[in-house]
Formats: structure tokens, C-alpha cells, sequence
């Protein structure tokens, strides 16, 4: 099946005009996967680190959502997955909580309209990163530190890009 | 290479009518030679000067703070250069209504050396003896230089003047180009007698865009440019000559990357075809179009030369004088015309002012911001005779929103998308969120703007038409469940 | 149609295991719940009534390779059990003897290979196959 005039026509701006920051590519084996980067905002907790992502566009885009999901280990309130139940320390459920890379944002949920696109998602996924908001979370633990202990919560983001997305 | 090269090599490439007013780069390097010749002969040679300057670099700062306001009003540019030779010595440029009269000004102060003042010839043979105790000022007119900035104030003020006649040319070039291709590049009601527009009345389930209009191309081609322009002018909008619209580099492109670029869209434009195999008529037009975008291109290139000529010879003159380049002017005044940047190393140079701008050298208005204006007007006068499809189209499936449904919060879509969202039982507009996608029918159709688009996009509305058909009647079948087992003719 | 690419397709699997598959006799999960690639997982099989299998709890291990789904994941038996897809020495299912897995296309999931591995179990042939202890592991 053909792909539609709007993928093309999106993927074309992207790959001529990226926004500053982020670079999205299709797989060549599949134009509605979109392999991307996105680089930590300067003054955040993810200042100099590249954040790995996977893009899908579903068969029913732009009517629903594109599915994204992080890549790289991310320590932000907004994405992660459930809590374990069985770990008790606070410490212990950060290591454990954030799990699958899945991004809590409204406009990837009952908030989304076909007028916007990829790239107005991942500039909202990148502005997550300036401005976690720990009221609207997926990882709730990390959440939770966030809340009590912003700073501590943003040292740990800070390790953890350095841990993980410096590559 | 030589400046004096390269310049002379970007003047061959320009028209005449620009080449034969640009600045002549080699009379103002023989001008130069002669103000050294005149320093000379008044003792100043290069080396005393930038011997002064050396020795007066520690006097300067507690002159400037003795400096009566008075001696500013005449926008006289002052170089004051002192030693402890108890003489002082400053380079001005006076500028008498545009005139620039550049002198020189000793100060001898009381108990001055007088040997070291009488190793100037001009002050031995000045009447006065340097050594009376009051101390005395002269001022010494230069001649030759007054004649090198006379001559690059008049060549300055000649460009200006050819380009104000260049500008006022293209604009009647535009005008006259606009006029005639809306003359040829006609919607089609203008050239089919069998067209109608459609009605309210009509029932907008059952609008087709009418065959005859489907092997309309070609008839429409004979008798209109239209889709010719429709064209040409997309792949002058993509080539982005010369502004970048891009995130990474929005703004005015440089010198190489808009010859670059109008290089590849004319490549783009021959390959496309838009150029051969019209009318003459249209041949003519299209040409003018390239010839229009080409003078831009060459002011870009005048306005280049003009400002590195102008800024390379003032260096040299600093270079070659050794007389230290006037501090700016007050900021107003360097705001209010066209400047040229120089950078001269001087060693009179307080250390904060590294570039200093020289106001006293306005390049005109004009060819700073000549090329801009043209380009904007290229774009205000020739794109609108087109009608663009982006600005028709529907936000959601990015082709020409055919049928248009106009929403009762004013935002457009085509009907197809707005039926899937009906279908999803999506409420909300697109755009603003409004709950008004659920109760839109018939009476939301834009019937004005239904034929404008069939008016001036037949082409487009009739493929839209079929893809939207083509479509439903897929997701029919999927419905149906038809789908898997491929047994459908579409 | 546009096609799934596995990561999202595991992601899909997942929410759907953990909202709970058919009746519940059939369940599955992700083994580390920080395997961010989504690779291995367990089952769980409850073995279907009137069958020799009545009442035990069939634990499996499930690796989901780079190719998945247009390839089948592995299959392995943590439980003893006594099938003749089973193999006896690990526990690892054989894609050739298991029609889910020898017929394999996208359509297929994790979930269809436990329901289809449990109505194995209830096979004319494998209903009454003596079996070791219950609990017993490979």
C-alpha cells in the first residue's frame, strides 16, 4: 500500500528541516518507523546527552496518535512504566520503575489532533525535557522524587544521562 | 589572489550598466599613493607617524577626558596623538555636509622640545617659532587626501544614484511581467465556455468535477499558462533562492549559496520542462522571470564588491598613511546610514575599540538593501497571480481540501477527513479544539470556495475527488470485509 | 496495511497481557520488567480440564529475537512435561512438531501460542500422556 501524501510530504520536511535538536530518519525497510535523536536541552538535568527514541505511525495516522517510545534509560517523572510492586526502598523502585521508555503525554493520548505532526510531537517530547511535569506521570516513583526532592530527583536525571545517553 | 584581482573578475561578470558604476578600485590606490607622497613632503612620513602614535599611546586616555564638548558638535573625527615631546599630533575628518575634509592639527605645548618639534620640516618653515613659551596650534590641510575621499564620496554617491535608476527599472520590468502573465495564466472559466460554477442547490453528495474538465488539460494548456506558472513557480518557491525559511538557518542566504542555488533551480526548471515546448509568448515571459532573478543575483554580487572595495581601501589607506583611523561616530549617526565595517589595526586603538565602524564612508542605503527589496517584491507581486496549493489544502491529509467543509468555527477541512473524524466520533476541531465536527453536514460545504478551487485547480480537485473515492469505497469494502480476500476491483 | 514494527508490537502484546488474556488460562508477562528491548518472557499455562493436565500450572520461557514477529520467538518448557513437542532434555519446543510455530506469520502472537500449545494439551493423542510429577522442573 501506498504510503500516504502526508507521511511524505512530513518526512521530506524533516529530513530537509529538522528542528534544532532532534533528527528523525526512517527506516528504509518500513517509512512509518522513524528511528530518532533528540539531544537534552541545555539548563535541564539532560543537558549534553543524546536520547535515542523509536517513532511509529500507525495505519490509522493522522486520524490516531504516532506511538513513541524512549530508547535510551531516562530518569524523568513523565516516562517509565508501573511500579514494582515487590521493591520496597524508594531507591531500589527508581532503579526498577522506569522501565520501557513509554512517554506520559497528553497530546499522545485524548489530547491529540490529526492537525499535528511528528514533529510537533517530538518538539513536545523535547520540551518535556526542559519542563518534567511531575503531575501527569507514568513513573510514578520517580514522580514522587520529584515532588519531595526536586533537586535530588534532578542530580539523579543528571547521573543517569551521563550513564546512559553520553553515547 | 589580489584583491584588486578578484574584484576587477567579479565586475567582468556583471551587465555594463552596473560594471561601468562601481567603485574604481586602482584610481583609489594611486589616490593613496599620492596622500603618502604629500605626508612626505610635509615630513609626516609613515614610520615619524606611527612613531608619534607609539609614544602618544599614554597621553591619549587623559585627552580624551580634557576634550571640550564643543569639539564634537562639528562631527570632526579626532585622532589625538601625543608625546612627551610636549607635541601632539591628530588626524580629522571634517565633514561639511557630506564633503569630507581630512586634516591634520599640531598642538605644541608650552615648553615643548623644540628640537624634536623642528625635526618636522613642515614646522620649521611655519612662521611662527614652536618656541614661544605660550604654546600654538596649527592646522594642515592635506590635499591629496581630501582628493582620495572627494573621489570615493562622489563614487559611492554615483552607485547610489545608477541603483535607484536600476530599482526603479526592475520594478516597471515586475509590474509589467505580473501584468502579462495574469493575462495568459487564466483560471477556467475564463477559457472554457462550458463552465459552470456550482450552486448551493446542487446536491453536494453528488458534485463531480465534470468531464469534460478531466481531459481538460490539455485544452486548458493550449489557452492558459497556468499550470506552466503553477510550476515554475513551486520550484522557485522550493529552490529558496535566496532567503532560507529553514529552522536551522532562516534568513538571507550568502553570495555563493544564491548562485548555487538559482544555478540548480534553473536546472530543475529545464528538467521539469516548464521552459520548452510552450508558446513564444510564454517562452518570453519565463525568460524575463530568470532575467529578473538574475539582476538580483548580480546586485548581490555589486553590493559584495562595493562593500569589500570600500573597506579594503580604507585598510590600505591606514596601512599605507599611517594615519590612525578616526574613532566612530556617535552611535545615531552610525544608525542612520549604511556602514561599512573596517577593521583597521591601528595602535592608537584603545583596547575597546577593536572594529570600529566608519560612518564617515556611508555606503548608500541602497546597496545594502536593494536585493531584499527586489526579492520581496518579486514575491509580492509575482507568487500571488497563482493561487498556491498549500494555501487550499487540507491540514489533515495535506491535498487540496476538496469538497472544502467550512467548520462553524471557521477552520477548513476536506470532506473526506472530516467524515473519518465523524466516523471516530472525534468531536473536536483540529485546530481550536472547538466541539463542532460532530455537527457539521451539507450546510458546511464553502460553495464560493468549492469553485474557486475547481476554478483554478481543476486538475488537483479532480484527483482529489477520485482519492477520496477511491478510498471510501476501501474502507467500504474493509467494512464489508471484502478486504483480505482481495476480490475487489477498485 | 501498515506494518507493526516489533518493538511496537511487543509493547501492543504487553498491555495486552497485562489487561488479561480470554478466560485466564493463558497468561503472560515480561521477565525483567526493564528489558527495554522487550526479549524474554514467561507463560503461564493452566492445563485444561479432563486431561491429564487438570489443575497444573505450566510455567514457559519465551525469547523474542530481533526478528520477531516475522520470525516465531523460542519456546521453552520450565515445568516438566511429558509432549511430543517437548523435548525431553530442555524443555525446548520444537517449531517443526508445533503447528503455531511451523506455520508462523505475523498474525500470530505470544498469546495464540500458549492458547494453541494448552489446546495441544487437550489433543486426542497428548490428553492422556503420562506425565512427570507435578512441579518438577527442567
Amino acid at each position: 500500500m501506498a504510503l500516504p501524501k502526508r507521511i511524505i510530504k512530513e518526512t521530506e520536511r524533516l529530513v530537509a528541516d529538522p528542528a534544532p535538536g532532534i533528527v528523525a530518519e526512517p527506516h528504509e525497510d518500513n517509512l512509518r518507523y522513524f528511528d530518532v535523536r533528540i539531544k537534552g536541552p541545555d539548563g535541564s538535568p539532560f543537558q549534553n546527552g543524546t536520547f535515542h527514541l523509536e517513532l511509529f505511525l500507525p495505519e490509522e495516522y493522522p486520524m490516531a496518535p504516532p506511538k513513541v517510545r524512549f530508547l535510551t534509560k531516562i530518569y524523568h517523572p513523565n516516562i517509565g512504566a508501573r511500579i514494582d510492586k515487590h521493591t520496597l526502598t524508594i531507591r531500589l523502585i527508581y532503579r526498577f520503575a522506569d522501565k520501557l521508555g513509554r512517554i506520559c503525554l497528553d497530546i499522545l493520548k485524548d489530547k491529540w489532533s490529526p492537525a499535528l505532526q511528528i514533529r510537533t510531537v517530538l518538539l513536545s517530547v523535547q520540551a518535556l525535557l526542559s519542563a518534567p511535569n511531575p503531575d501527569d506521570p507514568l513513573a510514578t516513583d520517580v514522580a514522587k522524587h520529584y515532588k519531595e526532592d526536586e533537586k535530588d530527583a534532578q542530580r539523579v536525571s543528571r547521573e543517569w544521562t551521563e550513564k546512559y545517553a553520553s553515547g | 589572489m589580489h584583491f584588486s584581482k578578484s574584484y576587477a573578475q567579479i565586475l567582468l561578470s556583471l551587465p555594463p550598466g552596473l560594471r561601468e558604476n562601481a567603485i574604481s578600485y586602482r584610481q583609489l590606490k594611486k589616490l593613496i599613493n599620492q596622500v603618502v607622497q604629500e605626508l612626505m613632503l610635509l615630513g609626516f612620513s609613515p614610520e615619524l607617524v606611527r612613531d608619534l602614535v607609539k609614544q602618544g599611546n599614554d597621553a591619549l586616555h587623559s585627552m580624551r577626558e580634557n576634550e571640550k564638548p564643543e569639539e564634537r558638535t562639528a562631527l570632526a573625527i579626532q585622532s589625538p596623538v601625543t608625546t612627551n615631546s610636549g607635541l601632539r599630533l591628530s588626524y580629522e575628518v571634517d565633514n561639511d555636509l557630506g564633503h569630507l575634509v581630512p586634516r591634520l592639527r599640531l598642538i605644541i605645548d608650552k615648553g615643548a622640545n623644540v628640537d624634536t618639534a623642528l625635526q618636522v620640516p613642515v614646522l620649521a618653515s611655519l612662521e611662527q617659532s614652536p618656541a614661544d613659551s605660550s604654546g600654538r596650534e596649527y592646522i594642515i590641510p592635506l590635499v591629496s587626501d581630501t582628493a582620495f575621499f572627494d573621489f570615493l564620496t562622489s563614487a559611492l554617491n554615483n552607485l547610489s544614484t545608477q541603483l535607484t535608476v536600476v530599482h526603479s527599472q526592475f520594478m516597471t520590468d515586475l509590474e509589467d511581467l505580473s501584468k502579462s502573465i495574469s493575462k495568459r495564466a487564466l483560471p477556467v472559466s475564463q477559457v472554457d465556455a462550458s463552465y459552470h460554477p456550482f450552486t448551493p442547490s446542487d446536491d453536494p453528495g453528488t458534485i463531480t468535477v465534470p468531464s469534460t474538465r478531466s481531459a481538460f488539460r490539455p485544452k486548458l494548456d493550449d489557452k492558459s499558462d497556468l499550470y506552466l506558472w503553477r510550476q515554475l513557480l513551486s520550484l522557485y518557491i522550493d529552490a529558496e533562492v535566496f532567503d532560507s525559511v529553514a529552522e536551522r538557518n532562516r534568513g538571507e542566504r550568502s553570495l555563493e549559496d544564491a548562485e548555487l542555488r538559482m544555478a540548480k533551480f534553473l536546472e530543475r526548471a529545464e528538467k521539469s520542462g516548464v521552459l520548452q515546448g510552450k508558446s513564444k509568448k510564454a517562452n518570453v515571459e519565463v525568460q524575463r522571470f530568470f532575467r529578473l532573478n538574475n539582476m538580483i543575483l548580480n546586485l548581490k554580487k555589486l553590493n559584495y564588491a562595493s562593500s569589500e572595495a570600500t573597506r579594503k581601501i580604507l585598510k590600505k589607506h591606514a596601512k599605507r598613511t599611517a594615519l590612525p583611523f578616526p574613532p566612530s561616530l556617535p552611535r545615531e549617526i552610525v544608525s542612520a546610514v549604511g556602514v561599512v565595517d573596517v577593521e583597521i589595526p591601528t595602535a592608537t586603538d584603545p583596547p575597546s575599540t577593536g572594529r570600529m565602524s566608519h560612518a564617515l564612508i556611508p555606503l548608500p542605503q541602497h546597496c545594502a538593501s536593494l536585493p531584499q527589496l527586489l526579492i520581496q517584491a518579486i514575491g509580492d507581486t509575482i507568487l500571488p497571480i497563482i493561487p498556491h496549493v498549500d494555501d487550499y489544502s487540507c491540514v489533515i491529509c495535506t491535498s487540496l481540501a476538496f469538497k472544502p467543509i467550512r467548520l462553524l468555527c471557521g477552520h477548513l477541512f476536506c470532506v473526506r477527513c472530516l467524515v473519518k473524524m465523524q466516523k471516530q466520533g472525534k468531536p473536536n476541531c483540529p485546530m481550536c479544539r472547538s466541539p463542532c465536527v460532530l455537527t457539521a453536514d451539507r450546510s458546511n460545504v464553502d460553495w464560493a470556495l468549492m469553485n474557486f478551487m475547481a476554478d483554478w485547480f481543476p486538475v488537483e480537485s479532480r484527483d482529489k475527488l477520485r482519492s477520496n473515492e477511491r478510498e471510501a469505497n476501501a474502507e467500504l469494502a474493509q467494512q464489508l470485509g471484502f478486504d483480505k480476500g482481495g476480490c475487489l476491483v477498485m | 496495511m501498515a506494518k507493526v514494527p516489533r518493538n511496537f508490537r511487543l509493547l501492543e502484546e504487553l498491555e495486552k497481557g497485562e489487561k488479561g488474556i480470554g478466560d485466564g488460562s493463558c497468561s503472560y508477562g515480561l521477565d525483567n520488567s526493564d528489558d527495554i528491548m522487550m526479549s524474554h518472557w514467561n507463560g503461564t499455562i493452566i492445563g485444561p480440564g479432563h486431561t491429564v493436565h487438570e489443575n497444573r500450572i505450566y510455567s514457559l520461557k519465551i525469547h523474542c529475537g530481533e526478528s520477531y514477529p516475522d520470525k516465531p520467538p523460542t519456546v521453552h518448557f520450565l515445568s516438566r512435561v511429558n509432549l511430543p513437542f517437548v523435548s525431553q532434555v530442555d524443555g525446548k519446543i520444537d517449531p517443526l512438531k508445533l503447528p503455531v510455530l511451523q506455520n508462523w506469520n505475523r498474525d500470530k502472537s505470544l498469546e495464540t501460542i500458549l492458547v494453541e500449545i494448552r489446546r495441544e494439551m487437550a489433543n486426542l493423542n497428548n490428553r492422556k500422556l503420562a506425565q512427570p510429577p507435578e512441579g518438577t522442573t527442567f
